[in-house]
């Protein structure tokens, strides 16, 4: 999309919530689980504001109703970098090239 | 501080027990080492060429050699090569590819790196260097040293060998090509930065991102230990059991150079091959296979290494600077002469904490409250969590010196007992204006104990299979939680987490209740038990466990961060010394009879702090980069080869002079920076990548509805939303691809999850 004369480009994301306080606190900030609110969450924001590429797992936490995603975290991220592990396309991503419809 | 070579001359004389004057034997033979003494054993022309490396680049004109050297380097087997040979030159006749024999020597000549062989004993007790090197028979099992068949009156012919790599013509190959020697000038920019930066902010650093931000080594910057252009360097030493179903130890050391920037240090291509020690059997005296390897450190530590530095073309003296030595925690005592971690003074980083044991058993266990009942048994009282000692505080030199003067086996075995020295450590024989002292180079590895030690225990203590003493009644245990079908289900869980994991997380987690027991890998306990173990065991494990785990899984995720902020350190610190000092009290409640539950790491990670602030982040000198070493190398390696060791050392000789040749050419291998195709670079080293919509599409009302807000926010007011075009994955500066849910729900296959992303709004 140009905005003011930029070419920027956007993703649309659907935000998580806040974590679930209690788990948050009790866990010493291990246990960061949310809820999901799908398109009633929606959010646009520039691409550059993407830091890195987690987890969230769905669980039900006993005594906790609905389910709850909780997030990992790639374990010392920075090690990707440092052994200059290349991702892996799956099923043959690499070659995917063609414009779609 | 250290010995002067007077000092050890007169401690070797006074040493009677025959393995310590072994000891002392390799340590005054390594202060004393030069490049031209026997023990040196470089080739003539090796020594020539480095001594006076050469100035200009080879001549890569040769289109014949450039290939050669490229078919060369595919890890061609003798056979493959020439196959290829032929059919390249049945093709070109005109061509004139290398024979294998002849691109071997190039390669050799080329790199300028060739392996000092030496000889060992067949069954892997020791090797024939320094004060062995005379020997005709192995003095530990008598095996003979020669093979009598290819032995001749002239010349006698080693049963078994072993290959040493000389780290110095590797570092010289590294200056050479400008490209190259501006990167290994990244340490001395970098260490400016960071002098310039503790100036303003009180000599504390913002935070902790690389061994350069440790204080040991900022002090030997500053006190001139470490000057610019001298080479920084870790060793790692490992074994490795190459075949899973029999004994087949291989014992491989590398080095790393802190002199490049973290990014390229740990790849493939710039850790450098020390020496390989072929089994199948343990090395019983390790200072005798590393011997040559140091040895050749420090005499061109001492003599200072030539390096042409083809950037600034000049050229000046290095003097490699060894900064830290590490391995797993029984490799750790073979490297330091430490008793190890069942000793009483059992601290791998020789803290000096007195460990406890049970009446009647050796094991001691680093236990700091004193048990109940213990009677005279153990009169060491309670020793306070915040009062313990630091790293490398216990009096080293005092207590090498007693080892050293003892004279009958008793009085040694005391002095081993109340010093946690079995031998002086051969690092002693480096001059102390080159290497961090010992006991200070010795490293930790918070890759075994956060990855596997912790997992070893805490796991066998929840399902209640840990071995307990007969006084000791399980049905106690309240902690013991994860038996039958609530182990089961909790095994379930991790396995069924698996396509929520993305793919850059590498393996997952396998069902920890079926395959705890087969080879679960370091990266697997990784995940499982600080990724997701604090969210699964929530309302399974009960209180206090839970919480007292939590504690352990914050403070390892913030000690294996590459970047760790001082107040995180602090607080990572505090959680773990929390952890460990509330294990004790939960767990072992003072009963001697669960002495054993306090594992050598619990003791470990009270000294992981600390130790940043000494050495920076703990994942910058961990064994993830030896693992990985070992890895590729074994991957290499031809494992139904009969002569497997030798063929593991022909690939790290390989690997030695293939880098070498890389970083002299490096237009031979291809730029690994080109851009999928079709990709779109978006800057900041962000990369759009395919697929991509070819027409624009108009959005659903409630997405329109978010983008005309954004809009607006930005004062542009439009009536309705424009369309858009979508593109299926974002790959990010730190190598992650993040896919669109638009890509990942037209995917036959669900894939691994890589949608849900960390969004930072500034």
């Amino acid at each position: 999309m140009t905005l003011c004369d930029q070419e920027k480009t956007f993703a649309l994301i659907s935000e998580f919530s806040q974590p679930h306080a209690e788990l948050f606190e009790s866990s010493f900030q291990t246990v960061f689980a949310c809820h999901h609110h799908g398109d009633a969450s929606l959010k646009l924001v520039e691409v550059f504001t993407i830091q890195s590429v987690v987890a969230m797992i769905p669980h039900h936490f006993p005594g906790i109703d609905g389910a709850l995603f909780y997030l990992v975290e790639r374990p010392g991220l920075d090690i990707v970098r440092m052994s200059g592990v290349k991702e892996e396309g799956e099923e043959g991503e690499e070659g995917d090239i063609l414009d779609e419809d | 501080m250290g010995w002067t070579d007077e000092d050890l001359e007169q401690l070797h004389s006074m040493a009677r027990l025959e393995d310590i004057r072994d000891a002392l034997a390799f340590i005054t033979a390594l202060r004393k080492a030069s490049l031209d003494d026997s023990f040196s054993r470089l080739p003539v022309d090796a020594l020539q060429r480095l001594r006076n490396p050469p100035h200009e680049l080879p001549d890569t004109t040769d289109p014949d050699l450039i290939l050669s050297l490229k078919f060369y380097f595919a890890n061609t087997t003798i056979k493959a090569y020439n196959t290829i040979r032929d059919a390249t030159m049945e093709r070109h006749p005109d061509d004139d590819i290398y024979s294998h024999h002849r691109i071997k020597c190039t390669a050799a000549e080329l790199s300028g790196v060739v392996p000092i062989v030496h000889d060992m004993c067949p069954n892997t007790c020791l090797a024939f260097t320094g004060p062995y090197a005379d020997l005709d028979r192995c003095p530990r099992c008598g095996e003979e040293r020669w093979d009598a068949k290819k032995s001749t009156a002239q010349k006698k012919v080693a049963r078994q060998t072993f290959d040493t790599f000389p780290v110095g013509p590797q570092l010289q190959a590294l200056w050479l090509h400008p490209d190259h020697a501006e990167k290994m000038r990244w340490r001395e920019e970098r260490t400016k930065d960071i002098l310039n930066e503790l100036k303003t902010t009180g000599g504390v650093p913002h935070a902790y991102e690389d061994i350069l931000h440790g204080k040991q080594y900022l002090d030997a910057c500053q006190s001139g230990q470490i000057k610019d252009g001298d080479s920084v360097l870790m060793l790692s030493i490992d074994g490795a059991q190459l075949y899973e179903s029999k004994q087949s130890d291989c014992w491989i050391y590398i080095w790393v150079l802190f002199d490049h920037a973290p990014e390229e240090r740990y790849q493939k291509k710039y850790v450098l091959p020390g020496g390989i020690i072929p089994g199948p059997k343990k090395p019983k005296n390790l200072d005798s296979f590393i011997f040559p390897g140091l040895h050749h450190l420090h005499a061109i530590q001492t003599e200072g290494l030539v390096i042409w530095d083809g950037a600034q073309k000049r050229q000046f003296l290095s003097h490699p600077f060894l900064f830290v030595a590490t391995a797993d925690g029984p490799g750790m005592a073979f490297l330091t002469g430490l008793v190890g971690h069942s000793g009483r003074m059992g601290c791998r980083l020789y803290c000096g904490l007195q460990g406890r044991h049970k009446p009647g058993a050796p094991t001691y266990y680093p236990v700091l409250r004193r048990p109940e009942n213990s009677n005279n048994h153990d009169n060491q009282p309670d020793i306070l969590i915040h009062e313990l000692p630091i790293a490398g505080s216990f009096n080293y030199e005092r207590n090498m010196e007693r080892i050293i003067c003892c004279k009958t086996m008793a009085e040694y075995e005391l002095a081993r007992l109340e010093t946690g020295i079995s031998k002086p450590s051969i690092f002693c024989g480096f001059d102390s204006a080159h290497i961090l002292l010992v006991p200070l180079c010795f490293g930790s590895d918070i890759m075994h104990v956060a990855a596997i030690n912790t997992g070893d225990l805490l796991i066998p203590l929840w399902r209640g299979t840990f071995r307990a003493e007969p006084t000791d009644d399980r049905s106690t245990w309240t902690w013991a939680v994860l038996t039958k079908a609530t182990w089961k289900a909790h095994g379930s869980l991790i396995a069924d987490a698996t396509p929520f994991l993305p793919g850059s997380f590498d393996r997952p987690p396998r069902n920890p209740a079926e395959k705890i027991n087969s080879g679960y890998k370091a990266w697997e306990w990784l995940l499982y038990l600080y990724g997701m173990a604090p969210a699964v065991l929530y309302g399974v494990l009960p209180e206090p466990y839970w919480t007292n785990f939590c504690r352990l899984a914050r403070g390892l995720r913030v000690m294996q961060q590459y970047h760790i902020s001082h107040s995180d350190l602090l607080d990572g610190h505090r959680h773990l010394l929390d952890f460990a000092d509330e294990f004790e009290e939960i767990y072992y409640q003072r009963r001697m009879d669960r002495l054993h539950f306090i594992r050598p790491w619990v003791h470990s990670i009270t000294h992981i702090g600390p130790e940043t602030v000494n050495k920076g982040p703990p994942i910058c000198s961990s064994q993830w980069t030896m693992e990985r070493t070992i890895g590729n190398l074994a991957q290499e390696i031809r494992l139904h080869n009969s002569s497997v060791y030798a063929n593991l050392s022909q690939r790290a000789a390989r690997r030695c002079q293939v880098n070498a040749i890389k970083a002299i050419i490096p237009s031979i291998e291809p730029s690994n920076n080109t851009s999928p195709k079709g990709s779109l670079d978006i800057g900041r080293g962000y990369l759009l990548l395919r697929r991509r919509e070819r027409t624009a599409h108009a959005v659903r009302p409630c997405e329109a509805q978010v983008i005309l807000r954004y809009l607006a926010d930005n004062d542009i007011h439009v009536t309705s939303a424009p369309p858009v075009t979508r593109w299926a994955r974002l790959r990010l500066p730190n190598g992650q691809v993040a896919r669109s849910a638009w890509k990942e729900n037209s995917m036959s296959k669900q894939p691994r999850m890589a949608r849900n992303v960390k969004v930072c709004f500034s």
